[in-house]
């Protein structure tokens, strides 16, 4: 990847077919987990007739998705549990959404990818839904090292979270035209 | 929530002469949980995975903000640890937080 480039109101960069092929694989991965979450509060009956959704109520035991669907406020439980189950679906629709979009425009085998501005806005927040991911579970810090010893086990996600960071950075960079 | 209900009454102007008011307001106090509803606030959290480019792009396009209002809230984020984003009432907050939780970011409400 060389990075983002604006043209017009369309924004553009070149994949290579394993950047591609990882790009799918990890946002592929957000969706899995975002389903399993959905999956855990089934339709009941008065959500079926109403067609109001609710979610749970408490936040997902999971760090990953913890990260991802945080609580709505610090401190107070009643409030925090309440928007959660009230906010959850719809924000798990979106994300969803979002990393679809990716997969619909992110070639397979790589390749060149041109954007909309309005689906760049979407490649942004799946990109970092999926940086959210690999960096809770990498346990990034800010100060911590641009790299690793190549002996620790890490090392090569590491690499992939930065090669993320970058395409992310570049991307807003180019839809913000600086 | 309080819900002001503006009840018309159906008043007879002129009946007998008198000098009432043919429309009556009234207002009623629907419900009083959260008196100070109008008072909360968004925060926003930092966070060590959120880029900085990334966090003032969204406060410009979540908010409207100019690039210089959304670069210093992502300083203070930044240097110390969160900055209020956005208030109003607890409705507009909630939408705020939502749309916040959507892009990524770490973002919580709370009363002022």
């Amino acid at each position: 990847v060389r990075g983002w480039r604006r043209c017009g109101d369309h924004v553009s960069t070149t994949l290579q077919r394993q950047e591609s092929q990882l790009l799918r694989a990890l946002v592929g991965q957000i969706r899995e987990m975002l389903a399993a979450r959905s999956a855990q509060s089934p339709a009941d009956e008065l959500a079926l007739i109403t067609g109001i959704r609710t979610g749970p109520s408490t936040a997902p035991d999971d760090r990953v998705l913890a990260r991802l669907l945080p609580d709505f406020s610090q401190g107070d439980a009643e409030l925090a549990g309440g928007l959660r189950s009230l906010h959850e679906p719809d924000l798990i629709d979106g994300k969803d959404g979002v990393a679809e979009l990716v997969l619909n425009t992110c070639p397979p085998d790589g390749g060149r990818v041109r954007l909309s501005l309005e689906e760049a806005e979407a490649w942004l927040c799946a990109l970092n839904d999926v940086r959210l991911a690999l960096g809770t579970v990498l346990e990034v810090t800010e100060d911590m090292a641009e790299e690793l010893p190549p002996e620790d086990p890490m090392a090569p996600h590491l690499g992939v979270y930065h090669w993320l960071t970058y395409v992310q950075e570049t991307l807003v960079h180019a839809i913000s035209g600086s | 929530l309080i819900t002001l209900v503006i009840v018309v009454a159906s008043g007879r102007a002129w009946d007998d002469g008198a000098m009432t008011s043919p429309v009556e307001l009234e207002k009623s106090e629907v419900d009083e949980v959260g008196a100070d509803d109008t008072a909360w606030q968004t925060i926003v959290w930092n966070d060590p995975v959120n880029l900085m480019s990334y966090v003032t792009h969204v406060l410009q396009k979540l908010f409207g903000y100019s690039k210089e209002k959304a670069t210093k809230l992502m300083l203070d984020v930044h240097l110390k640890g969160k900055a209020i984003v956005s208030s109003g009432d607890k409705d507009k907050v909630e939408v705020d937080v939502t749309k916040l939780h959507a892009a990524g970011l770490w973002a919580t409400m709370e009363r002022t």
